[in-house]
């Protein structure tokens, strides 16, 4: 009961500012239904949206695309509204809807004419309390299911990045943000009736939902429909508390090539594992991003597009999601320049991100790009409903609506230049090739893994031993090499990357040159056995990542052997 | 202070005490239709004749502008890929402002500017309302065309025409309208690799001279700007523009084909059919027809619970959505066209299905409720729309540009709620005739060809031509299916096997290649010599590509 008059009192404690600001009043029903209202009468419309706390990352091992597919089934009725009606009353009362599922949450909404917002409330307050969940539903939305994912994906240029199919499996090994949100379809022919009866039973209650109404209102009558409605709504699973999944920090460089059968052009993707959507690194990132490509005069935009002309496109954009985001940042090549051309200046660019503070003529540019963008984004209710329903679940503040700018204000030249040292290091990231054509069969790559076993892209070769000083390959290091040579032959589209180094002791630099050399000698030797030079990149790293730390502990010969070693990666299969 | 408490007792107490009083098994009411007054747009003309529409919306701190040159369709030949050039290199910097300068400040602004050949738009944040003026006006008056850039938009332009050709909506898009406008109309035209190589630095220059014109146009500004202010900086940025209009084409005229049939291209890749169906409509705004047109096509397969939609998407789940359009004319007829991206095993289903929805709206009566929810959600759409003020000023122009009566859209509802039934039947036989249809089909032919052999529409097989992704009529492909495990690396293996081995092949030092074959572009021979070191994994590779 006190809980109840707090929060009501807090609904009272009006917000008011400057004349752009969004006002709205906040409170829980007694269910525990969050209730967010915004009044507008400056156009005769408004939006009804609930936001539940369930996404793709809530799903069951084995049962990927869950979330999504669940969306589909709520639409097709429940006790008061028959079995495909929903879009029609809709129409029927001049309104639009839709909903979408996001890793985090989903959002369903309506907006109508605003005579017709009781529809709006008697709609999603059915949705929550008496959907109805029968196979009938569950085999036609089976058949919609796979159609939007062969016309979102599977058929759509880029479609593997743009849906991130093709890129956060391979960044996170453990949290579900791997999994896609569109999933398997073989896990969803595999889901019974009685598991989405379940999945309804377990999320979709009024204490795990947020309800905005925004639009043509008076908040009075609102909130009494508001308490008729969804006031009666029981509970029938606690709130839905997730446990905190903890993904490693990415520490060497992954590798990876993805194949789209409905592409030309290939592109270099660069993708990092980043901050979670409140912390202000994140924020900073949506900085970096417009930095590299906000614009005409953005920097890879302007060298890579317009001066260089590497790259027919360039992209860039930081994703923040509840428990970890993405920032990713790629090419497509122009011409016949080379994947490698266009890693190697995305590479400069990020180096003189972490080098030099951006100007400050460029920060100004960026506060004022943000500027616009934040006010431009409260334009249409429909929107003003989908960011207050957001700001307060997966960011827990709704106040962010108007403070977000702030946020993005407070960021200083410095902050660009520490967030791009600590998130944009090489080790951290996914490099992909994203290349036209098929992926090659399992058989072939059963055939390729017949002689040489690979572990995550690494060759699993004997060791091959230097000469103290030496860059000479000796017999013993060119009978692995052969094998490295056989498995190349047989894949011909194969080229992997060699990567020699040397052990902590002697300087830097001089290390630095010896591993070069060693690399070199490496992919010469592979030359001479008749494979292509641009199958080969060798790189030598000197003392980078040693194998044993002597630094901090006095290293016996043997230990400091382990880090004078050359790694093979497969970059392309 | 006390005042409020009692408020929050009052409503505690009525939250504690409610027991539903709605009964929620009955669909509520809607309240009375809202009243829209959008007022008039605040109009005037300049010397030129660009006529100037204003809309003042102080909801939020932001400007924008739009031009609109309303210039005729304009058909590029063989130079296919001129206009969209011209309007590429236009609004990069100008010959006063370099183009890094120039993108510098519009970016540094936070502002939006674009230009082509057929007008533009600008927006930002009003403070700089100003600066966005005078950036439009240099972009639009002042373009600086040089061969370098001209160079470089090509090459840009090439790569992108690249890009698209595996995509089967890329093609599809190209395709549709070449079958049905034809290469030698505009709206049927598009650029390919030699026409854009045509293209010189000349043509450019004489484009823009030819077009950018302003005695048809119209320029809409909207947003926090008062009408004097709108006025004083139009007349400053735009009043030395000089009169002259652009000139007005012949068009070739068009027409249906004489039987309905399929004109397929295989996109062996496709792992959906992208399936369109065309006839021409000579609908135009003006047409008393025009609002049943609008109705019907709500029914047929204009919304989500339409007859099209409700069957191959609801019913069936054949696709993820279908619709349909009856197009109006104003330059040339537009067209009768329903679409969707069908699974590929079901494509001759989802064409048969259609066909059948096409027979049920001319020979059935729609029924009450249908046509209620259609009328409805255009009284919606029409409310809802009123949410962007600049809406009067689209209206406006739209009015003048169709020669339609100054009070369309102030009866525009009145007129959507005369249709008939009857109106709808008629209408669907006047427009949705299934006798000359095209049913332009991209997808995988070894998936969807045969099954469309067997087809039958009305008892009758329906004619197929084939054409390949540059809509030229081109033989049947072949639908044989290859053999299971049958990868080009077994054929690879094989191969080696047949010609010695593995250790044979290493040991080869040159090879030479001869192979002639006729391709749709014409005869191709070729005469490769290679020594080892040569790139030879490339060829394997390139057949992927």
């Amino acid at each position: 009961m006190k809980k109840i008059v707090l929060s009501l009192a807090a609904a009272f404690m009006a917000v008011s500012g400057f004349a752009q600001e969004v006002e709205y009043v906040e409170y829980d029903l007694p269910n525990g239904l969050h209730v967010i209202l915004h009044q507008e009468n400056s156009a005769p419309v408004v939006t009804t949206g609930v936001m539940y706390q369930v996404g793709a990352k809530d799903e069951d091992p084995g049962r990927t695309g869950f979330a999504h597919f669940f969306e589909h089934l709520l639409f097709e009725g429940t006790e008061n509204i028959e079995r495909g009606k929903w879009f029609d009353i809709v129409s029927a009362n001049g309104g639009s809807n839709n909903a979408n599922t996001t890793q985090d949450r989903t959002y369903y909404y309506e907006t109508f004419p605003s005579n017709n917002l009781e529809m709006g409330l008697w709609m999603e307050s059915e949705r929550m309390l008496h959907p109805k969940i029968e196979q009938i539903g569950v085999d036609t939305q089976n058949e919609v299911v796979k159609e939007e994912k062969r016309q979102r994906i599977d058929n759509a240029p880029y479609g593997a990045i743009i849906y991130r199919t093709g890129i956060d499996k391979h960044l996170f090994k453990t949290h579900p943000y791997g999994q896609s949100v569109i999933g398997s379809m073989k896990d969803l022919n595999a889901a019974k009736l009685s598991e989405f009866q379940d999945f309804n039973d377990k999320y979709y209650n009024p204490n795990n939902a947020t309800l905005v109404v925004a639009g043509d209102i008076n908040i009075d009558q609102t909130k009494k429909m508001i308490e008729d409605y969804f006031g009666p709504i029981p509970n029938k699973a606690p709130r839905n508390v997730r446990k905190t999944i903890v993904e490693e920090p990415i520490t060497s460089t992954r590798y990876a090539t993805e194949y789209d059968a409905n592409i030309q052009i290939p592109a270099k993707i660069f993708s990092y594992i980043t901050p979670k959507s409140i912390d202000r690194d994140a924020y900073v990132l949506d900085y970096i991003s417009s930095v590299l490509t906000g614009g005409a005069s953005s920097r890879m935009q302007k060298r890579m597009v317009e001066e260089e002309q590497v790259a027919l496109q360039v992209l860039a954009f930081a994703q923040s999601n509840q428990d970890y985001g993405t920032y990713t940042m790629g090419a497509l090549s122009k011409g016949d320049i080379p994947l490698s051309k266009l890693a190697e200046v995305m590479d400069e660019e990020i180096v003189k991100l972490q080098t030099e503070l951006i100007s400050e003529r460029e920060y100004q540019k960026l506060q004022n790009q943000f500027e616009t963008r934040f006010v431009s984004s409260n334009s249409r209710v429909e929107g003003i409903a989908s960011s207050l329903a957001t700001y307060n679940m997966l960011k827990g503040d709704t106040e962010l609506i108007n403070k977000e700018l702030e946020i993005y204000r407070g960021i200083t030249r410095e902050d660009i230049k520490r967030v791009a040292n600590k998130y944009l290091k090489p080790n951290q990231r996914l490099e992909l090739d994203y290349l036209a054509g098929s992926a090659p069969t399992e058989e072939e790559m059963a055939a390729a893994a017949d002689e040489l076993k690979v572990v995550d892209n690494k060759l699993q070769i004997n060791r091959i031993y230097f000469d103290n000083d030496q860059a000479a390959i000796t017999e013993s290091a060119a009978k692995e090499l052969d094998r490295i040579v056989n498995m190349m032959m047989k894949n011909s589209s194969m080229e992997i990357l060699a990567e020699t180094y040397t052990d902590t002791r002697g300087s830097d630099s001089y290390n630095k040159t010896l591993s070069q050399k060693r690399a070199d000698a490496v992919k010469g030797y592979l030359i001479s056995k008749g494979i292509t030079a641009n199958r080969v990149k060798a790189v030598g790293r000197g003392e980078d990542n040693p194998v044993v730390d002597c630094e901090s502990k006095t290293c016996t010969d043997e230990e400091y052997e382990q880090s004078r070693r050359t790694e093979f990666t497969i970059t392309k299969k | 202070m006390k005042k409020q408490f009692i408020f929050l007792m009052v409503l505690l107490l009525t939250g504690a005490g409610a027991i539903a009083q709605i009964d929620r098994s009955q669909m509520p009411t809607s309240g009375p239709t809202p009243e829209i007054n959008l007022g008039k747009p605040y109009t005037f003309e300049l010397k030129n004749g660009l006529k100037v529409l204003v809309v003042t919306d102080k909801k939020l701190p932001t400007f924008s502008m739009s031009l609109d040159l309303n210039n005729p369709p304009v058909f590029e030949g063989d130079k296919a890929g001129v206009q969209s050039l011209t309007g590429a290199l236009m609004g990069k910097g100008s010959t006063e402002t370099a183009k890094e300068k120039f993108n510098e400040q519009v970016d540094f602004l936070g502002a939006r500017i674009s230009v082509g050949t057929g007008g533009g738009f600008a927006a930002s944040l009003s403070k700089y309302k100003n600066d966005v003026f005078g950036l439009f006006a240099e972009a639009a008056f002042k373009p600086n065309f040089t061969q370098e850039e001209l160079d470089f938009e090509k090459s840009q332009l090439l790569e992108g025409l690249k890009s698209g050709e595996n995509s089967a909506a890329a093609i599809a898009g190209k395709v549709r309208s070449a079958l049905v406008y034809g290469k030698d109309h505009p709206a049927g035209e598009f650029a390919t690799e030699e026409t854009v190589n045509n293209v010189t630095l000349d043509d450019v220059k004489n484009f823009y001279a030819t077009y950018f014109k302003p005695s048809n146009g119209y320029l809409i500004i909207t947003g926090d700007i008062e009408k004097k202010e709108a006025k004083k900086l139009v007349k400053k940025y735009f009043g030395k523009w000089e009169k002259g209009m652009a000139p007005e084409p012949t068009l070739p005229t068009l027409s249906d084909v004489d039987q309905t049939q399929i004109n397929l291209v295989d996109v062996p890749n496709a792992v959906q059919t992208e399936l369109a169906i065309y006839s021409l409509s000579d609908l135009k705004m003006s047409d008393p027809d025009y609002y049943a047109a609008l109705v019907t096509n709500y029914v047929f397969g204009g919304s989500f619970g339409s007859y099209l939609n409700m069957n191959l998407r609801e019913k069936n789940g054949y696709t993820y959505g279908a619709r349909s359009n009856i197009g109006t004319g104003r330059n040339y007829k537009g067209t009768f066209t329903a679409s969707a991206k069908i699974r590929n095993e079901v494509t001759d289903s989802a064409i048969v299905e259609t066909f059948k929805e096409l027979n049920r709206i001319r020979t059935e009566f729609v029924e009450d409720e249908m046509l209620a929810t259609a009328k409805a959600k255009f009284l919606g759409n029409f409310i809802m729309s009123s949410e962007d003020k600049s809406v009067v000023a689209d209206r406006s122009i739209r009015i003048q540009k169709n020669e339609l009566d100054n009070d369309f859209y102030k009866n525009f509802i009145a007129n959507i709620n005369k249709v008939t039934k009857e109106d709808v039947k008629r209408v669907a036989n006047r427009f949705l005739s299934p006798d000359n249809i095209r049913i332009v089909v991209v997808g995988k032919a070894g998936d969807i060809l045969e099954p469309l052999e067997k087809m039958t529409l009305n008892g009758q097989p329906v004619p197929i031509k084939f054409y390949d992704k540059n809509a030229n009529e081109t033989e049947r492909p072949s639908t044989i299916e290859i053999p299971a495990g049958l990868t080009a690396q077994t054929v690879l293996d094989n191969y080696i096997k047949a010609i010695g081995g593995k250790d044979a092949v290493m040991k080869i030092n040159d090879i030479s290649q001869f192979s002639a074959f006729t391709s749709p572009m014409g005869e191709v021979i070729m005469d490769t010599k290679s020594q080892k070191g040569d790139n030879w994994g490339n060829g394997y590779e390139n057949g992927w590509t």
